[in-house]
């Protein structure tokens, strides 16, 4: 069967003018759903480095209660040293600690005028052997309610709920982005059957005067696949400007810093936009297919 | 070319169009179908090139069964049939010309072939100083003729023709048989379905009558009744 490119060019070119405004809407659905999916494969990636960025070296502080006996102090150590799931632990006494303290509250007179050494309590860094948040959790937990313990303060509660957060923008753009791609899907196959209604008294003499079905329906189907390759292209476009944008709102503000591990890098960026269009693809190739099935039943 | 075993058409609701049809029609023949509306003309047409399957019997064009004709061979069986229908079934949006050259074009035919074949089937069917107009430009004549050169311009061996005088003054419809008549000689066998009896009894070919479904009469040389 010899398909003349010239035909198919002139073909799928004088279907996608024809529907013109049909043509518009499928590509902008698309674009828009791809942009989504885009936008679910970058903050996945994100989220991804921001726990694998956290999870190096979580570790713990347990705050001793500052007028504790020394006998208190030595339960305190065993216990943790005792604790097959604590690595290694180090003991910050009251001089280091109000060290960090001058530190971390230079240039405020009053604040270090009323606080010496003895006010501060004392405290161990620990680090847990398994670095997963649910187990640094449980051993907070647990050292919390040890006797002799001031406080226990640990990240992982914030990490867990940055977590929380990307993990429900997550789940929520993915449904969204599922229902766009059956939107597209079906505008895409809509667009495509129009094209073929708008047509079928041409497709009637192309059947009887023995055209083959391939014949009848690629122009039809790089019809479907046009529309998705602009919206496709569009929404990698998309994709680029988004992941700037995000890099400049972390750049631009310390309150973001936390986002930071957040940010992709443009492996990520490219696996989005591999993920785009092949989606884009194959959404188009399945749609119009489907659309041209069909209607050459006679 | 064409033969017929024992063939039915049962359409739903049991609305038979054709009942236990048996014929054989040989290379370069030209049959008339005639017979009141409803009487299963169209359906045994509709059979030859595979528009519609039967319900029971084989069916076989040029020593083939199409029965056993898988789907995506059906192109190349209809190929060689050429179809000419009452209301033309031609592209308005097309000239005269490209309605003609469409034809070769969707079955993949080299634009060359095209750039002759084109120009003499409108000779033959004497169109040539309207090659360019548009179909809604024509009379009812002119536009069968289209749809003739249409049928013919890939040479197929069978020309099926479903009452395609339909439409037409008897004084156009005595131009267009005498076009089918020409193609006839170069060997086409030529199926015709029709109710003008003039011209069954004026041209004196074989006749098929059928009533409701069943082949009445296969007369040589016949009359329309």
């Amino acid at each position: 069967m010899a398909i003349n490119a010239n035909y198919v060019v002139r073909e799928t070119t004088a279907n996608l003018a024809r529907n013109i405004t049909l043509t518009v809407a499928s590509i902008l659905t698309v674009f828009v759903t791809l942009a989504i999916v885009g936008t679910i494969v970058l903050v996945r990636q994100g989220a991804q480095n921001l726990t694998s960025r956290y999870q190096n070296g979580v570790e713990f502080i347990v705050y001793v209660d500052p007028d504790i006996s020394k006998d208190q102090l030595a339960d305190v150590r065993t216990s943790l040293e005792d604790n097959p799931r604590v690595r290694e632990i180090t003991y910050v006494d009251r001089d280091e600690t109000y060290a960090d303290f001058k530190e971390l509250f230079k240039g405020q007179d009053t604040m270090l005028e009323n606080v010496t050494a003895d006010d501060l309590p004392t405290s161990f860094r620990v680090k847990p052997t398994e670095s997963d948040v649910t187990t640094v959790q449980e051993l907070v937990n647990y050292y919390r309610k040890q006797p002799g313990v001031y406080e226990v303060s640990a990240a992982t509660e914030v990490i867990r709920q940055l977590k929380g957060m990307s993990d429900f923008l997550n789940q929520g753009l993915t449904v969204f982005g599922a229902l766009l791609l059956a939107a597209s899907a079906l505008l895409i196959l809509n667009t495509v059957r129009t094209a073929m209604f708008a047509r079928r008294r041409e497709i009637e003499v192309m059947k009887l005067v023995g055209a083959t079905n391939w014949f009848i329906r690629v122009p039809f189907m790089l019809e479907g696949l046009v529309q998705g390759l602009i919206g496709g292209l569009l929404a990698v476009g998309f994709v680029f400007l988004a992941q700037r944008w995000i890099d400049d709102l972390i750049d631009r503000g310390p309150a973001l810093d936390l986002l930071e591990p957040f940010a992709v890098d443009s492996g990520d960026v490219l696996l989005a936009c591999i993920a785009v269009s092949v989606i884009a693809v194959v959404l188009s190739v399945l749609s119009s297919t489907l659309a041209t099935r069909r209607f050459l039943d006679v | 070319m064409i033969k017929l075993e024992n063939v039915s058409k049962v359409f739903k609701g049991d609305v038979v169009a054709l009942r236990e049809a048996e014929c054989e029609i040989n290379k370069g023949e030209f049959v008339f179908l005639v017979g009141p509306s409803g009487s299963g003309k169209s359906t045994m047409i509709r059979l030859l090139n595979k528009q519609e399957e039967p319900s029971s019997g084989r069916i076989f064009v040029a020593g083939k069964d199409i029965g056993e004709l898988s789907s995506w061979k059906v192109p190349y069986l209809r190929r060689n049939i050429g179809c000419v229908f009452q209301d033309y079934k031609l592209l308005t949006n097309k000239t005269v010309y490209e309605n003609v050259a469409f034809a070769l074009e969707v079955i993949g035919r080299p634009r060359h072939v095209i750039k002759t074949q084109v120009p003499a089937i409108l000779e033959l069917v004497g169109l040539s100083k309207k090659q360019k107009n548009y179909p809604d430009e024509l009379s009812g004549g002119e536009q069968q003729r289209v749809s003739i050169a249409r049928a013919f311009v890939n040479r197929p061996l069978i020309l099926l023709a479903d009452e395609p005088t339909g439409n037409l003054d008897p004084a156009t419809s005595v131009g267009i048989m005498r076009l089918l008549d020409r193609i006839n000689r170069t060997g086409t066998t030529v199926v015709m379905a029709t109710h003008d009896r003039s011209i069954v009894d004026t041209m004196r070919r074989r006749v098929i009558e059928l009533d409701r479904g069943s082949i009445i009469r296969d007369q040589a040389r016949g009359v329309y009744e």
